[in-house]
This record gives C-alpha cells, sequence and structure tokens, in this order.
C-alpha cells in the first residue's frame, strides 16, 4: 500500500489488521497512488459528507477510495437527498 | 552472462531470493535484453522501480514476452485493445496490470470463448450488467479476467453464481447487482468448508450468534461484506472480537436480535464500541448505537454536540446523531467548531463513563486499545 496512504489511515486511527481486513474488502487499496485516495475523499466531502465520519465511512467501504474521481463525482451528482444520510443508511451506494 | 544479469538484478533491488525465482521463470541470460524489458515497461505503465520489481515479482515470466513490438500480441498491443475495449485511463491501466499481471499475457482481443473479448461478453450476459458496470467490476478487481466463464464447474464462474444464487435466494438481477458492487466474491472458495471459504464464514456466523439458515441469510443478503471479514481469529478487527465487545454491554439475545437487523454493526470498528453505547446511553439515544447511522458517526462529534447541547440548555438531545445540515441549520454551530471546543479527551472520557454510571447504575471503563483508538494515553 502507498506509504502516505497507509500513513492517512493509521493516523485516523486504524489498526494494522483493520488495515489488513480493508485491503482484503477492496484489493486495489494495495496498488492506487495516495492521490486518488484522497481525491476520491475530498469529493465525497465536497458533496456533504462530514470529514469528521470519513473513517466510519472507508472502514465500511474502503472500495470507494478507489473509484475513478470522475465516476465517483458522477454518482454522487446524480444523488438525491442529503449525501450524509443517503451514504450512512448504505455505504455501498459509492 | 548469468552473473552479469544477477548483478544488474541485485543492483536494481531485487533480492536474492527473486533472483532465484526470476531465474528459474525465465530462460534469457543476456542483461541487454532484460534492462530493456524492464525500461520498457516502466515507460508503457508508468512505473517507478519500485512498482516494476513487484510486478516482475509477481510474474516474472513478463521478462520473456514481447513487449514492445507492433503485434497486437505484444505487452504494449495487449495493453492498447484493454484501453480501447474498457476505455482505460493511463492510471487504470497502471493498476489492473500493477494488482492482476497475468492479464499481459491473455488472449486479448480473439473471438475465442476463453479471450478477454469472450469474457467480458459472458460476464455482461451471466451478470446481465452493462458496459459500464462491467468495466468498473473490472478495474476495482481485474483478477476476474483470469477466471473460467465457460464451464459450469463448482469453481468456475457459472458454478459460483449458480452458488450464491441458492445460497442467498436471489433472482438474476439481484445477484448482478451483488458481484457489481463486490466483484471479489467471484473470487472466494464456494466448495471447502476452510475458515476462509464462504461456508467456512457462515458456518461461523451461525454458531457464533446461533442463527437459522434464514437468518444468516437474510443478514448476508442485507450486508455481503460480511463474508470479507474475519470470522475465525480473535484478531481486533475479527468478528469474534467484536461479539464478545458488544457482549460487554448487552445480553446475548439482545445482540443476536441486533446482528440480524442491522449486521453494519460487524464492520464498525470494535475499539469505539465501548465509547458510543455509553455515549448513546447518556443521550437517551440506545437505538442509534444500533443503526447505521449511529454506527458511522463518529464518537468525538456525537460528544461535542452533547456538550453543546448541555451547555446551551436546549432540549434538543435527538439532534446529537442528526446531519450536518441539520444540526447547523438548527443549532447555528458547525460540528467541527465544537470539536475544538470540546475535545474528547481525557477529563471527557471520565465525564462519559461518570455520566454512564450514574444513568444506569452499571460501571464501564475503557480499556487500554479502546483508549489508544482515541488517541488517549493512560
Amino acid at each position: 500500500m502507498d506509504k502516505k496512504l497507509k500513513n492517512y489511515l493509521l493516523k485516523l486511527g486504524f489498526a494494522d489488521d483493520e488495515i489488513e481486513q480493508l485491503c482484503q474488502q477492496a484489493p486495489g487499496l494495495e496498488i492506487i497512488d495516495s492521490e486518488r485516495a484522497f481525491k476520491n475523499i475530498a469529493i465525497v466531502i465536497s458533496y456533504g459528507y462530514p470529514k469528521v465520519d470519513i473513517d466510519s465511512l472507508i472502514f465500511s467501504n474502503p472500495g470507494f477510495l478507489c473509484n475513478a474521481p470522475d465516476d465517483l463525482d458522477k454518482t454522487l451528482k446524480s444523488f438525491d437527498g442529503e449525501i450524509e444520510d443517503l451514504l450512512k443508511s448504505d455505504p455501498f451506494l459509492i | 552472462m548469468h552473473e552479469q544479469l544477477k548483478e544488474f538484478l541485485l543492483n536494481f533491488g531485487f533480492g536474492k531470493n527473486d533472483v532465484a525465482k526470476i531465474f528459474e521463470k525465465v530462460k534469457v541470460r543476456d542483461v541487454n535484453i532484460i534492462k530493456a524489458k524492464i525500461e520498457n515497461y516502466k515507460v508503457l505503465l508508468k512505473l517507478s522501480d519500485s512498482d516494476v520489481r513487484k510486478l516482475i515479482m509477481d510474474f516474472p515470466t513478463l521478462l520473456s514476452f514481447d513487449v514492445v513490438s507492433k503485434s497486437e500480441t505484444s505487452v504494449k498491443g495487449k495493453l492498447k485493445a484493454y484501453k480501447e475495449m474498457l476505455q482505460l485511463s493511463d492510471s487504470e491501466i497502471k493498476k489492473i496490470s500493477l494488482t492482476f499481471p497475468p492479464l499481459l499475457s491473455f488472449d486479448v482481443v480473439s473471438e475465442s470463448e476463453t479471450s478477454v473479448k469472450g469474457k467480458i461478453k459472458a460476464y455482461k450476459e451471466l451478470l446481465q450488467l452493462s458496459d459500464k458496470e462491467i468495466r468498473k467490476m473490472i478495474v476495482s478487481y481485474p483478477a476476474l479476467l483470469g477466471y473460467d466463464t465457460v464451464s459450469e464447474s463448482e469453481t468456475s464462474v457459472k458454478g459460483k453464481i449458480k452458488a450464491y444464487k441458492e445460497l442467498l435466494q436471489l433472482n438474476d438481477r439481484k445477484i448482478g447487482s451483488l458481484f457489481a458492487t463486490f466483484p471479489s466474491l467471484l473470487g472466494y472458495d464456494m466448495i471447502s468448508e476452510s475458515e476462509t471459504s464462504v461456508k467456512g464464514k457462515i458456518k461461523a456466523y451461525k454458531e457464533l450468534l446461533q442463527l437459522s439458515d434464514d437468518e444468516i441469510t437474510k443478514m448476508i443478503r442485507h450486508m455481503p461484506a460480511l463474508l470479507f471479514l474475519d470470522t475465525s481469529s480473535e484478531k481486533i478487527s475479527s468478528v469474534k472480537t467484536k461479539i464478545a465487545k458488544i457482549q460487554q454491554m448487552i445480553p446475548f439475545d439482545r445482540l443476536r436480535e441486533v446482528a440480524i437487523k442491522t449486521p453494519a454493526i460487524f464492520i464498525a470498528p470494535a475499539q469505539t464500541f465501548k465509547i458510543r453505547f455509553m455515549l448513546a446511553s447518556i443521550v437517551d439515544r440506545m437505538p442509534s448505537f444500533f443503526n447505521s447511522n449511529g454506527l458511522m458517526t463518529s464518537e468525538k462529534k456525537v460528544w461535542a454536540r452533547l456538550c453543546h447541547i448541555q451547555s446551551t440548555n436546549c432540549e434538543a438531545k435527538s439532534y446529537v446523531y442528526q446531519g450536518e445540515k441539520f444540526f447547523v441549520n438548527h443549532l447555528g454551530v458547525s460540528s467541527e467548531e465544537l470539536m475544538k471546543k470540546y475535545p474528547l479527551d481525557e477529563k471527557a472520557v471520565k465525564k462519559i463513563e461518570k455520566a454512564y454510571f450514574e444513568k444506569t447504575g452499571k460501571s464501564m471503563a475503557l480499556d487500554k486499545n479502546e483508549r489508544a483508538k482515541l488517541g488517549l494515553e493512560r
């Protein structure tokens, strides 16, 4: 895993074996550049998902970090309603 | 020739065992040829030295391939075909190649059932998905291109789709959407009963939570990510640890009921269960601990909001778990501002433990790992 991304996850409070579990759920995490992951996090936050709750979203659905940022942006744009409520009730919408 | 190549590979950063593995798989011993191939992979896939080392160690045979000729069977030709067929960007090509290097050896464009083209067609038909959905699946889990989409054996894609359909009682449309979201489920062992197989995990959930077949089916249908979780070890993130943690707070029967209704509880971090539970009890919103909204709202935020509400004497404790927009609109202050004012520090944890005791008559204290998760030190 990209060192910057791993450090970010550790800083968010993830334990090593939790990071291992994230990689099992989203194998792309081992490969992607941290830039892509950070871009996707910034996109989700820009649509109103609270920055302070981002760790829970990553924990539930780490796969969104690997998405193509343009696709993620389009997906979020297509949603009706509050992004926070939608993603908290179903983190796998993205 | 042999020694020169060995020296070059060692200088490039490969370990001694790596070099032995490369020599076992690759017959070429001309250092200039190998140097050129490594350089070509770096340029074609925009790789760093460490990326190219990973690529080659995962699949050393790549060093025997025709990398840059104009033929459509060269790596360059295959990458061009992948790009066109799946509309991939350079970074996506890099990602799928590094995740699953054998795809650089596949027959990409022929019309055969076993070619990449044939497999993409098969996935579309079997899962009834659009080009866009198939593209997303392959980018997130490129190993799909290595699976058998032709035979009907138990280990083939057809066999696994059939097994998942039966296991989760899903129709064609729903099975497609399951794999569009979780393509790596197609890589799971559906036959054995080992701890990491689907059957093994289902068996573990059933035993740990005393579930019936219908109950476990319902839970996995609701939250397929349960199949990714470690159900056998005692690690922090394992289901066993989470069950043990939750049982410190609620009786087993209640836990069982919650797990069936809100399986998301198992994809939340175990080290924050206790503090979230105490906070929810203080707020009088116990169900919030057991729903996905409560599980996905930071405990630091809940604490800061609760402090603010208590300090303003407003009767809005229930706002603690509301979305940010709602909260700001009704109380005129953002959670981030409040978190600076009311940090979840040592003093705060003591207050929470005390308030929980006053409210319930039961004492509960965070352990070392739970405190570490909050960034506290005893």
